[in-house]
């Protein structure tokens, strides 16, 4: 008898069919990921695009993507005629409405009609007049025009811009929309895509919120043609290897992947390539937006990627394995996988000697733990666990209580909201009445508050201790992740005391254990432990002999065994040489 | 029924996360011991007695551990099924599940009433019981492998409570007089006289439900792993009976709700923090936590066996809201004190040593080979 569609027996059956789908895949750095049934489909080849094909999705549109390049269709390439091309492209470009679009049509040699199309201020108008008008408005160009091929002819006409042929409309559309000139020929059957982006930036300056008083003062700034050199020039390797994407239908944004080949495990470096290139939206503006996109977290809360605008910073974590990513318009890189202790770290740690650095590093997980559990630790202690303090303490947080009528996790909540105002307005206000907000906000939360007896001194106290160590964080999105759980912890040690406290705390914990950042454990190396000189304390330089473990790079060892070889050597008339034997050392 | 791969790969926990799971699930022990426990331990055997009864116990974790090793990394349930056929494979997980949540649900009633008496008076006894079974619940739901890092990140720290409870008792109250054991009955009649003694059989028992998701526990392996698991039970169950019987004697453990707190209270540290004990109750939360969420694991991969079914993290939750209600059965504390030496001293050991070992002698004497090409084809994937 057949099961009709609502009986108990059918809803059972689809009960257990539920529940023995498939989990869903977690990608792992692991040779085993991804598991045979998925290699086995992607082999198969119906389904292989998606999966290991980078680029591949970022050049098709979906279906339920707009088409910015209305009027030009993908196959559509430039004509010989510059009439219609120009109709094409004046049609794609909005040239009668837009007023930044720039069309100026010559001749060349006094006979041939070429055009120049570019967008104002997108372009170096030096680059423009020198290099691409002056040598085509030459008499001497009527050369170029007598004898083929012609193309390559007019590409080497211009003296220092990098020109290119483009047959495509569509192609052509996009690199004038990237600061690109493109010259239009009557008769010849492509364009000449002229680089000669000018967009104007600020200069590189010093960093905002990585300050050191020891190593670079360089930061990357809101152009990808500074920010890509600031990496070169530190990595001076072949094998550093950009990779270009371009995400966003409307904004176009160029997106650079830094890594180092023969370094970074192939398999990250694909995954992190496979997830950019899968993006579609049509406005990608900043790295943040980016770093949403590619992040796979359960809620959210907890930052999968590292931002850092400090160019040695991204440098050395790529010397490490990682793969960085920056973003054009943004003045910050992002460095993937990120685990929790890299949070912790600061550029000058390895500036500084190992013993300076382990204690900054000691100094600032304390101000972590500080920062998020004491003032859920006043709440517990207050409303349930009084006892753990001296009796004369006890007397003088009663006496101190017995005058405000709020509970004292309304105090603390208070003193926080207020004190994040303060902060929040302290961003936003104008730099010359940015002290009076310092001086408000003080005499706001501090007496003002404990006179009118709306907060204790109590409060205070732990509120401004916090807020201190959160400040000692060196990443701002960490600090932003810290600032959440203080208000969690707060209130779950105001419903159940320690229970709620340590109930709080385990969730956390086992959440952040259950974290994976592309494929990587994000307690790791704590997590799977593995012994490094460079997790909490941070070891001598000269001991830092391998690569993190946890990256599964493709080369794992990262110095020789015995870094320092002059401690090796010792005099002798004939110059130094290797202790204990053997020849000249090879440093000679 | 597809009981080869209930855990993706990703799931799979290593041998440092899943020692650690063991580890801090005896170290739970502390905080969830009852008096009656400390009684009957006080009045038959002194604490080297005690820790002996680890080897025959530890002996029982290799048994779990080499039956399941056996069948090369398969689900217990489908162990159970192969050796014993599967109707009768099918009872036996039935009837652990039941033993898995009767584990789960009396302990969960002792510390929420040891947690309300001490120091939670004007909370409810079900809202005690329901935060520490709701995140116990979340945790076993992600899979071990969470539930293992956080315990491997946690037992340091515990360690380290452990040792102070256990310096500052003798400071306050040791008595050298108790170190003596009762040489006088004979070591043998005091280690038989000890098996039903020992607490760790429910550690046994999970050894043999979790092996098959311990990614790094190959068959050569299995030495290495056999003694660590020994080492650790010992040393675990010696340093909790010892912080337990150095500081209670009988009278004062029958009117003991908490003891983690009673020893607590015996610490000065400072002028400025004068009682720890909040400190406790804060490792000792963690601790049960993780103990209840290692047993949520366990009941959970059997029932998935049991029934069939693929998704064991799903069925977490009904387990949960089970072993929750459960431990309210029991109407009073006498009822919880005598279910517990009924359950866990009566049977418990039958359970966790005798059970494994026959089960063995059955696939050995059967030469059941375990389904080989099942499990290499895991291991290929």
């Amino acid at each position: 008898m057949k099961a009709h569609k609502g009986s108990p027996v059918t809803l059972l059956r689809r009960l257990v069919e539920w529940l023995n789908r498939e989990p869903p895949p977690i990608f792992s750095l692991d040779p085993a990921y991804p598991p045979v049934e998925t290699r086995n489909r992607a082999q198969s080849g119906s389904d292989s695009r998606g999966r290991g094909a980078p680029g591949d999705s970022a050049r098709e549109c979906g279906p339920g993507a707009v088409d910015y390049s209305r009027g030009i269709g993908r196959g559509i390439g430039v004509s010989g005629d510059l009439d219609s091309n120009l109709s094409l492209l004046g049609k794609a470009l909005h040239i009668q409405e837009s007023a930044d679009v720039v069309v100026r049509e010559f001749s060349i040699g006094g006979r041939l009609r070429a055009a120049l199309v570019f967008i104002e201020g997108m372009v170096d108008r030096r680059t423009v007049n020198a290099d691409i008008l002056q040598p085509l408005l030459d008499p001497a160009s009527r050369a170029m025009i007598a004898r083929k091929p012609i193309v390559e002819r007019f590409q080497k006409a211009f003296p220092a811009a990098l020109a290119r042929p483009e047959g495509n409309l569509r192609r052509v559309v996009s690199g004038v929309m990237n600061g690109s000139a493109a010259v239009l020929i009557d008769g010849m059957d492509c364009a000449l895509l002229v680089d000669a982006t000018g967009v104007l930036h600020r200069p590189v300056a010093e960093p905002s919120t990585e300050r050191v008083v020891l190593g670079p003062h360089e930061a990357f700034v809101e152009s990808l043609k500074v920010n890509v050199p600031l990496v070169r020039k530190i990595l001076k390797t072949p094998d550093l290897v950009c990779s270009k994407f371009e995400i966003g239908d409307i904004t176009k944004t160029q997106v650079i992947v830094f890594h180092i080949e023969g370094i970074a495990n192939p398999r990250l470096v694909r995954e992190v390539k496979r997830r950019i290139s899968s993006i579609k939206v049509d406005y990608m503006g900043e790295t943040g937006l980016l770093d949403q996109l590619i992040d796979v977290p359960r809620f959210g809360l907890v930052p999968h990627a590292l931002y850092t605008e400090r160019p040695d910073r991204l440098a050395a974590h790529l010397a490490e394995g990682y793969v960085g990513i920056i973003v054009d318009h943004s003045p910050y890189g992002l460095i993937v996988p990120a685990t929790i202790l890299t949070f912790f770290h600061s550029a000058e740690d390895y500036y500084v000697r190992w013993p300076a650095g382990t204690l900054l590093r000691l100094i600032r997980m304390l101000a972590l733990f500080t920062t998020i559990m004491l003032p859920g630790l006043y709440v517990s202690v207050v409303n349930y666990h009084h006892e753990m303090l001296p009796t004369t303490i006890a007397w003088a947080f009663a006496a101190s209580r017995e005058s405000v009528p709020i509970p004292s996790v309304g105090e603390v909540l208070i003193a926080e909201i207020a004190l994040d105002f303060i902060r929040e307005a302290g961003v936003r206000v104008p730099s010359p009445v940015g002290p009076t907000i310092g001086i408000v906000g003080a005499l706001l939360i501090g007496e003002a508050a404990v006179n009118a007896s709306l907060l204790t001194p109590e409060v205070i106290i732990v509120v401004a201790i916090t807020a201190i160590c959160n400040f000692i964080i060196p990443n701002q999105d960490a600090a932003f992740f810290e600032r959440i759980l203080r208000y969690l912890f707060a209130f779950a040690a105001s419903l159940m005391g320690f229970l709620g406290l340590a109930a709080a705390f385990f969730v956390i914990g086992v959440y952040l254990c259950s974290l994976r950042s592309f494929g990587v454990p994000f307690m790791a190396p704590l997590l799977p432990f593995k012994m490094r000189p460079d997790t909490l304390v941070r070891g001598p330089l000269q001991t830092m002999e391998t690569r993190p473990d946890f990256l599964r790079p493709a080369t794992r060892t990262r110095q020789l065994p015995f870094s320092r070889r002059w401690a090796r050597q010792r005099w002798s008339p004939g110059g130094w040489r290797r202790r204990g034997g053997g020849g000249r050392d090879d440093n000679e | 029924m597809n009981s080869r791969l209930i855990l993706p790969p990703g799931h799979r926990i290593g041998y440092i996360e899943g020692l650690a799971l063991l580890t801090v699930y005896m170290m739970g022990k502390v905080f969830t011991s009852c008096p009656s426990q400390m009684i009957y331990l006080e009045s038959t055997s002194g604490w080297i007695t005690t820790a002996l009864a680890a080897i025959p116990a530890g002996l029982g974790m290799a048994a779990n551990y080499y039956f399941v090793s056996r069948f090369h990394g398969l689900e217990y349930q489908r162990c159970l099924e192969l050796t014993i056929g599967r109707v009768a494979g099918k009872a036996v997980g039935a009837l652990l599940v039941a033993f898995t949540i009767g584990l789960n649900a009396i302990p969960l009633r002792e510390v929420s009433g040891g947690l309300k008496t001490a120091i939670l008076q004007e909370t409810p006894l079900g809202v005690i019981a329901f935060v520490a079974m709701l995140v116990s619940a979340w945790s076993a739901a992600l899979g071990p492998e969470p539930v293992g890092r956080f315990a491997a990140l946690t037992i340091f720290p515990m360690s380290i409570l452990l040792l102070f409870a256990l310096f500052g008792s003798l400071r306050e109250e040791f008595c050298l007089a108790e170190l003596f054991p009762l040489w006088g009955t004979g070591i043998g009649k005091t280690i038989a006289g000890a098996i039903p003694c020992s607490s760790i059989y429910s550690e046994g028992f999970a050894i043999g439900v979790l092996m098959p998701h311990i990614r790094e526990a190959a068959p050569r392996q299995g030495l290495r792993l056999a003694l660590t698991s020994l080492l650790l039970a010992a040393l675990a169950l010696s340093l909790t009976i010892m912080i337990t019987t150095a500081i209670f004697t009988a009278p004062v453990g029958a009117q003991t709700l908490y003891p983690a707190l009673q020893i607590a209270r015996l610490i000065v540290f400072s002028i400025f923090i004068e009682r720890m004990e909040a400190l406790f109750v804060f490792a000792g939360i963690i601790l049960t936590a993780i103990k209840f969420a290692v047993g949520l694991l366990v009941g959970s991969f059997l029932l998935a066996g049991v029934l069939g079914v693929r998704r064991w993290d799903i069925i977490v939750w009904p387990l949960a809201a089970l072993t929750y209600f459960a431990c309210f059965r029991p109407e009073t504390l006498i009822d919880v004190f005598y279910l517990q030496i009924t359950l866990f001293r009566s049977c418990g050991w039958i359970i966790a040593f005798v059970l494994p070992s026959v089960l063995l002698f059955i696939a050995h004497v059967r030469k059941v080979p375990g389904d080989r090409s099942e499990a290499y084809r895991r291991d290929d994937s």
